[in-house]
């Protein structure tokens, strides 16, 4: 037999087998007598794995054909073995042989040798498959039950079975290394993310798990480069696929306070490679953001990031933050008589100051069209303003005999939240929405826009030109502009700064969107398109939103030259390339403004194709 | 057709109070009008602070006189300090007077408010307004000077404005400037003491049609005689009247006297007429002091002090020149016009309606302003003119319109502007 070695041996007893009972041997020391059982024999793909113990050490082997196979041992604690051998509890009783790759899985037997003799074999081992695995099994294979999870689908239901029965290894993973910067899950919404770095050989499964067994792995976190980690760790994963180490990843079950832990597995067992607290992920979205966003992504990826991970937390942040709105108690006040049927109501936001006001009543004071016609309707989005402006709308309505109403919503909603707050009053079949500083330059503005949306059915918004304190272009009608570095479509002022001699277009004209500044549209289409959408944070890209839902339903945007207003936004506005929270809003706010209308956004605006349209409007 | 006027004269502030030539020439105006055959009624009122603040309070000070206590909060923007009283009081002493006219003569103290409310009462009401400074196009207080270095300003910009004053933001005049604009809408007829301040006010956005030229009127005064020489003595005695303050430039004139070599200057004497100088910045004080001391001790500056306007004609009658240095762009000072009365010539400074009001080497002299060699080349050359020189340049002034023509002009102006008005509103 190919067992035989050189040496003259005795000949081999006959096959025992060891899976029924205990075989005997003889342990090093005369006459001391060492037991040895297998427990478990299973297969898996190539693999074979054998469990049992032994009551003293000895050299053990697995053979095929009678082939030794070269395998590897982990010693497993055994309690009830050293509890049925009366023995103290020592440690490590228990044996798990791992032979891999094995060409045949029939003549497989075990062996055992005491000090000096040759092996003694078993009889051929009869194996199963691991796929009902009993309590008692579990105890026999010890920690040595993870290399199961490799043969099933990872993260599966089995997978989870295993893992969470295995037990947690000791000492330094081997095979990953990784840190939990922070964890943060939003107590009112139940959104959570983590944030952290890991680095691991390839195959090796990574993944975040709380208290309550709930697995989430890294495969949908958004990776970025660390060279941090890569300086410190990088040498000792040579063979690390994904070298972009930091990740930030969604975290859909975790809960404020929870225990989250970066893990992976081993033979060893479950590492538990870090672990953090869950803190808690301010419910108010502007907060929620900043710390979000505080999280470093280089410029160019944030987009992606977005849209990965950033809408999906700040979006229900954002909703929630806003589902209180209907509950909240509204103060309306109505200065003067109330007109019976406006024919258009004008709705003016104030935030951050209220002195605009009265420059606008000095235009509408003087304007008969405006008085006879239109409703003016003011909304207060700012609680430091209400106090005074209350005392100042008196004062104001007395002086100028405008009248008006103005509301306060109880809190601050933002350009849209005002917007439908004024509108959930406004009583106009056409509703012109308008800045605080955006100012008329003579009485006919009104009606002219008007006639635009009344002679012109296809056309679902209309907007004018506006024009700086100094008399050059602010608003020409907008477009689209691709800003490539951040991934991400922009809104862009044509011929911002020009002498409005300059302006191409001097008759009504179709264009892809037009400004909120100053954007009249039918009642009847402001309620089909369901308001302003108000999911943007804080605010921005709200009117192309409106004018691209509008467009959405088949009907265009149209720029009227030639009606004018003054819109004294201030000339040094938001760069974008700043690092910093601002220019991260403005890409948030763009990603969800792409991700919603991106067939819009991109198809190109043929306006020659409109020339057809051009029409003079009719004052 | 009823062509008698109804007059209210509004200003800023009232004679009995403060002696500032606005409500001076607003004042005299309104006495005038009433004497006017065409002039039905004429009222008088002006702002004034009786010790209580702005208490909005409208008060009966003589018969036909009124004083309103209200005050400017705001003057970026003009806002009057009591707005219930604009609707309320003001209301209803327009609606009592029932006027034809308003001729306001300012909005500083008072805001601009009450155009609007006028018109409000009445439509029919017309608002003339007499500009006596550039406060609607300037901000800093209406002298069109650059704040701090007091350069001299030629046309407002939103940028350079608020480049004057970086506290507000180049929008904040555009809204400024809109406000005015507006405002002044509501006004029918704007008088101009100058031609001077006219093209300002067309350079800023106003109609031509809109605005005309009407010089103060005067007291109706003989021309001083000549003060007597004595053996010897040349025309060598200048006056300054005002305020001295630093857009009056004295200083510059004190300067030119301390710059003159000693001889020239022992020729020169200068009588300092004026007050409020107590009032000014340290600095201002400490400079006008520095130069005055020993100009003073060497006899070559005479300070005499403060004046009422009785006390003017006698102290004229005792010098040759007046001297008005000012170095920003005085409209019509009053000064002028009362020097051109009592016969004496000018050396005024060669900007704004001072230049304007003197025809160099005709009526007086110019000079560049803020230059004390070139003030003190010019003192020294009136000094040392003959006496027949100085007598023509006396001749040679054209005698100022006294109150009654003024009151006349504006009546004429109205009586014209009138009919045309009233065929607008029958259209």
């Amino acid at each position: 037999m190919k067992l035989f070695t050189s040496r003259q041996e005795p000949a081999p007893e006959p096959a025992v087998n060891v899976q029924t009972r205990p075989a005997r041997f003889a342990a090093g020391d005369i006459g001391a007598i060492g037991q040895v059982k297998v427990d478990l024999a299973y297969t898996v793909g190539n693999t074979l794995v054998v469990a049992g113990w032994r009551s003293v050490p000895v050299d053990l082997a697995l053979f095929n054909h009678g082939t030794r196979l070269k395998t590897r041992t982990v010693t497993v604690a055994r309690a009830d073995v050293a509890a049925h051998l009366n023995l103290s509890e020592s440690p490590d009783l228990g044996f798990v042989l791992i032979a891999e790759q094995l060409d045949t899985l029939t003549d497989l037997s075990f062996g055992w040798r005491g000090t000096g003799h040759a092996f003694q074999q078993s009889a051929l081992l009869a194996t199963e498959s691991p796929d009902a695995f009993s309590a008692a099994d579990h105890g026999a294979l010890g920690s040595a039950i993870a290399l199961f999870s490799t043969h099933c689908a990872r993260y599966s239901a089995e997978w989870l079975a295993l893992i969470s029965r295995a037990a947690v290894a000791k000492g330094t993973c081997p095979n990953a290394a990784g840190f939990l910067e922070g964890a943060f899950a939003c107590k009112q919404t139940g959104t959570a993310i983590v944030i952290g770095w890991a680095l691991h050989d390839p195959d090796v499964p990574v993944w975040l798990e709380d208290d309550e067994g709930h697995v989430t792995p890294l495969d949908g976190a958004f990776r970025r480069y660390r060279q941090d980690v890569i300086d410190s760790v990088g040498q000792t994963f040579p063979q690390a696929t994904e070298l972009n180490a930091g990740f930030i990843t969604l975290a859909p079950d975790f809960k404020f306070n929870a225990r989250v832990r970066l893990k992976t597995v081993s033979e060893a067992g479950v590492h538990i490679i870090s672990e953090t607290s869950c803190s808690d992920l301010s419910a108010d979205p502007r907060q929620a953001a900043r710390n979000l966003f505080s999280v470093y992504a280089p410029m160019q990826d944030l987009h992606q990031r977005i849209t990965q991970i950033d809408d999906k937390l700040l979006g229900p942040i954002i909703a929630f933050s806003q589902s209180r709105w209907e509950h909240l108690p509204q103060r309306v006040k109505h200065l003067g008589q109330a007109m019976e049927q406006p024919r258009v109501s004008v709705i003016v936001p104030l935030y951050g100051r209220t002195d605009f006001v009265e420059h606008q009543l000095v235009e509408f004071a003087r304007d008969p069209w405006f008085r006879a016609h239109a409703e003016l309707v003011y909304v207060i989005d700012d609680p430091k303003l209400v106090d005074s402006f209350s005392q100042q709308a008196e004062s104001l309505h007395r002086l100028y005999q405008q009248p008006f109403t103005w509301i306060w919503g109880s809190v601050n909603r933002g350009y849209s939240g005002a917007n439908n707050l004024g509108a959930a009053h406004a009583r106009g079949e056409y509703l012109v929405f308008l800045n605080s500083d955006a100012f008329p330059q003579q009485p006919g503005w009104l009606p002219a826009l008007i006639e635009v949306l009344d002679s012109r059915q296809d056309i679902g918004a209309v907007g004018p030109r506006l024009v700086f304190g100094n008399g050059s272009i602010q608003h020409a009608g907008m477009d689209f502009q691709q800003r490539d570095e951040l991934g991400i479509w922009v809104n862009h002022h044509p011929h911002m700064g020009l002498d409005p001699s300059l302006d191409p277009h001097t008759k009504l004209t179709l264009v892809p969107a037009v400004t909120g500044a100053c954007l009249a549209l039918r009642r009847r289409d402001f309620d089909r398109i369901g308001g302003w959408d108000t999911g943007y944070l804080i605010g921005d890209f709200e009117d192309s939103d409106l004018c691209l839902k509008l467009r959405s339903l088949g009907q265009h945007i149209a720029y009227l030259p030639t009606v004018q207003l003054t819109h004294l936004e201030r000339q040094s506005f938001k760069l974008l390339g700043d690092d910093e929270f601002r220019t991260r809003v403005v890409v948030y706010n763009a990603v969800r403004h792409q991700n919603r209308w991106r067939a819009l956004i991109e198809s190109r605006f043929e306006s020659q194709d409109f020339a057809a349209s051009d029409l003079t409007a009719t004052a | 057709m009823n062509t008698s006027q109804r007059i209210l004269v509004m200003a800023h502030a009232h004679p009995d109070f403060s002696l500032g030539g606005g409500e001076l020439a607003a004042y005299q105006l309104f006495k005038a009008y009433r004497e006017q055959p065409d002039v039905e009624e004429a009222w008088f009122l002006g702002r004034a602070d009786r010790g209580r603040g702005a208490s909005g309070a409208i008060t009966l000070r003589r018969p036909n006189e009124y004083l309103w206590e209200q005050a400017v909060h705001d003057w970026h923007l003009m806002k009057a300090a009591h707005q219930d009283s604009l609707t309320t009081w003001f209301a209803d002493l327009i609606r009592g007077l029932k006027p034809t006219v308003v001729h306001t003569h300012h909005y500083a103290h008072l805001g601009l408010e009450y155009l609007r409310v006028i018109k409000q009462v009445d439509p029919s009401i017309r608002i003339v307004m007499t500009l006596h400074e550039y406060m609607a196009i300037c901000s800093n207080n209406g002298q069109m000077v650059k704040a701090g270095s007091s350069k001299l300003c030629s046309r407002e910009s939103f940028d350079e404005c608020s480049k004057c004053f970086p506290s507000k933001t180049p929008e904040d005049f555009w809204l400024r400037k809109q406000y005015f604009q507006r405002h002044f809408e509501f006004v029918d007829q704007f008088i101009a003491p100058s031609e001077f301040l006219r093209q300002r006010y067309i350079d800023w956005g106003l109609d031509p049609e809109q605005i005309v030229v009407i010089e103060n009127g005067q007291a109706d005064e003989a021309p001083l005689p000549p003060r007597p020489l004595k053996e010897g003595e040349t025309r060598n005695r200048f006056a300054f009247f005002g305020q001295i303050n630093p857009f009056k430039g004295l200083d510059v004139v004190l300067e030119a006297l301390t710059e003159m070599p000693k001889a020239e200057r022992k020729n020169i004497v200068l009588e300092v007429h004026g007050a409020n100088l107590e009032q000014q910045p340290q600095e201002f004080q400490d400079r006008i002091e520095k130069l005055r001391a020993p100009l003073i001790k060497q006899g070559v500056v005479q300070w005499v002090g403060p004046y009422q306007p009785d006390e003017l004609r006698a102290q004229m009658a005792a010098v040759d020149w007046v001297v008005v240095p000012s170095i920003w762009w005085e409209n019509s000072p009053m000064v002028i016009q009362e020097a051109m009365v009592h016969g004496r010539p000018l050396l005024v400074s060669d900007i704004g309606g001072m230049r304007e009001k003197v025809k160099d080497g005709f009526t007086g002299f110019h000079v560049q302003p803020r230059n004390p060699t070139a003030w003190a080349t010019r003192l020294q050359h009136a000094a040392a003119c003959t006496t027949e020189t100085w007598e023509s340049l006396r001749a040679n002034t054209a005698r100022p319109m006294v109150h009654a023509q003024c009151a006349k002009r504006h009546i004429d102006l109205l009586m014209s502007e009138r009919v045309q008005f009233k065929e607008e509103v029958a259209a």
